[in-house]
């Protein structure tokens, strides 16, 4: 077990931020905290990273108490890239291997996994917000930590930035790292993760794998001359487990069994129903989401 | 300890600002040193011997009196550089980087030490090379007379700088930390303490810090001036210090970054 919260809550004045919450992360999993703006990702991490203190709570990174010195086997960036603006990138990364205790060696390699080596000699405050967030990538992967933590890493970067970014944290994982990421992005945590956790206003929703929780039930739209009917004759079918008319004007219906759209052509069919409609599509993550997030 | 001290040099070398301020300290220092032994008084004030002021051994006091009103720069830099960390965000990753709590702080102490170390190291060579000049026939003895001064110097500054790193870790927005630095030394205490009877006034944290180096010039007025700075002053100042920085722990461990 990489990092495991036992009960972790954080108050700030009246406000629970974060309301008991226990997680585990194994190694070698991407770990995907997924939530809406303010639902506690950053604080978790930040109490996971010894920069904020929990209210009550426990957590365990490697299977020991936090002392502080686990953190050198992590690499972590919080919300912004922190850096001096006054320093080189170079100059950045030194101070950072300084604390991990590992050799400056390192920071060529680094720089050259982000992209950066041609312009490690130019200040930070010169680069864009894309290469700042590259650089905190690389800080993060200083010292082939066995960990990452990265909050966030996609934010305000551009579409080519985003692609760049996820394939990154891809690759890092394929050597071995454990990743564990937070992110409001659906999308995001579905394209890069294995496991994620859902929070909502400080509180676990699900957890569990990408599989399991963000599974999209297919949904097939029907539509047909004469709805009532079709209504009818869908109702009587034990196989559709649920059915609903959306905005177009269609049918939507979901099943208890795998259904293809041949099959459900053919009983409407031989019912004396012929469809002028008929679509499958994946429920939307959002909706899932939404689904997930509405208690 | 060699670590904390590479990673704060790191910090500051490539700070333009730190050189910048530093400059600023040890031009005034030698300018208004050299220039204040150049001044004549007219013949009615002439037995005022002006020029043992100047000269082994009471140079020394002359020295360490003036130097500590420039001490304020050396503040404002400390106060710059402790809140550019949270401005920067940077003491939080130097935190989550895996520097614990107290290891960052360390690492700025030690960076005070330095600060004031440098500061002592140029009164000392301004006060060596004025002495030599200006002192006729100098001896061992007399220029070590009172030194003690320039031993009192040092503990005032790192006093002073350990203020100025309570103040940045309590506030940590540069400009209103200077200016409760500025306000709180200059304004506040004095005025609170023309309120109070003298035996708490006089322990106040500024006044208790810069009194441990007293106008040499009220001897001219008749007034009794401590001939050696390590007194009740010395012992009460360092543990001003201690206290500064005991809170600067506090404020930093308990806090959330």
């Amino acid at each position: 077990m990489v990092l495991q919260l036992v009960d972790l809550s954080k108050q700030f004045g009246p406000m629970f931020a974060v309301t008991a919450l226990n997680l585990s992360v194994e190694q070698g999993t991407i770990y995907g905290i997924l939530g809406p703006n303010g639902s506690g990702k950053t604080t978790t991490l930040g109490m996971t990273l010894g920069v904020i203190r929990p209210t009550s709570g426990q957590v365990i990174w490697f299977g020991q108490p936090h002392s502080g010195n686990e953190r050198r086997r992590i690499g972590s960036i919080l919300e912004t890239p922190n850096f001096y603006p006054y320093l080189s990138a170079a100059n950045n990364l030194r101070i950072a291997a300084d604390i991990k205790g590992v050799d400056y060696s390192a920071i060529e390699r680094v720089l050259e996994i982000v992209g950066l080596s041609s312009r490690k000699n130019s200040q930070f405050s010169t680069y864009s917000l894309g290469m700042k967030q590259r650089l905190s990538i690389a800080s993060a992967l200083l010292g082939k930590p066995e960990v990452i933590v990265l909050d966030e890493p996609t934010n305000g970067l551009d579409p080519a930035g985003i692609a760049e970014i996820r394939g990154l944290i891809k690759d890092i994982a394929k050597e071995g790292h454990t990743i564990i990421l937070a992110s409001h992005l659906l999308d995001e945590v579905e394209k890069v993760c294995t496991h994620v956790a859902v929070l909502q206003k400080g509180r676990l929703i699900t957890a569990g794998s990408v599989a399991e929780v963000l599974a999209g039930e297919s949904v097939i739209e029907a539509g047909a001359e004469d709805m009532a009917k079709l209504i009818t004759v869908a109702k009587a079918n034990p196989e559709i487990k649920l059915l609903t008319k959306n905005d177009m004007g269609k049918l939507e219906l979901t099943f208890n069994t795998n259904v293809t759209a041949a099959r459900l052509n053919d009983y409407f069919y031989k019912n004396g129903i012929i469809l002028n409609h008929l679509a499958l599509r994946k429920k939307s993550l959002e909706e899932r989401f939404l689904e997930l997030t509405k208690t | 300890m060699k670590k904390l001290v590479s990673i704060e040099l790191k910090k500051v070398i490539p700070y333009l600002t730190f050189w910048v301020i530093l400059a600023l300290y040890v031009a005034l220092i030698f300018v208004v040193f050299f220039l204040a032994h150049t001044i004549k008084l007219n013949n009615k004030l002439s037995f005022l011997n002006l020029k043992s002021y100047y000269t082994f051994p009471d140079l020394w006091h002359t020295l360490t009196y003036i130097a500590s009103f420039f001490t304020l720069l050396l503040g404002i830099l400390v106060i710059i550089l402790i809140t550019n960390e949270f401005t920067f965000r940077t003491a939080r990753q130097n935190i989550i980087d895996g520097l614990s709590k107290a290891d960052f702080l360390a690492g700025k102490l030690l960076l005070l030490l330095l600060i004031a170390l440098f500061a002592t190291a140029i009164v000392f060579i301004t006060g060596m090379v004025n002495g030599l000049l200006q002192t006729d026939n100098p001896v061992t003895s007399m220029i070590l007379a009172k030194m003690d001064f320039v031993v009192a110097y040092f503990v005032q500054t790192m006093a002073y700088l350990c203020f100025a790193l309570f103040t940045g870790m309590l506030v940590k927005k540069s400009g209103l930390a200077i200016g409760i630095f500025l306000l709180y030394s200059k304004i506040i205490e004095p005025l609170a303490g023309w309120k109070m009877p003298d035996a708490i006034s006089n322990y106040l944290p500024f006044h208790t810090i810069s009194g441990l180096i007293q106008n040499p010039a009220l001897k001219m007025i008749g007034f009794a001036v401590p001939e050696s700075p390590l007194g009740i002053h010395f012992a009460f100042t360092v543990g001003y210090s201690l206290l500064f920085i005991a809170g600067s722990y506090l404020l930093l461990s308990r806090r959330d970054l």
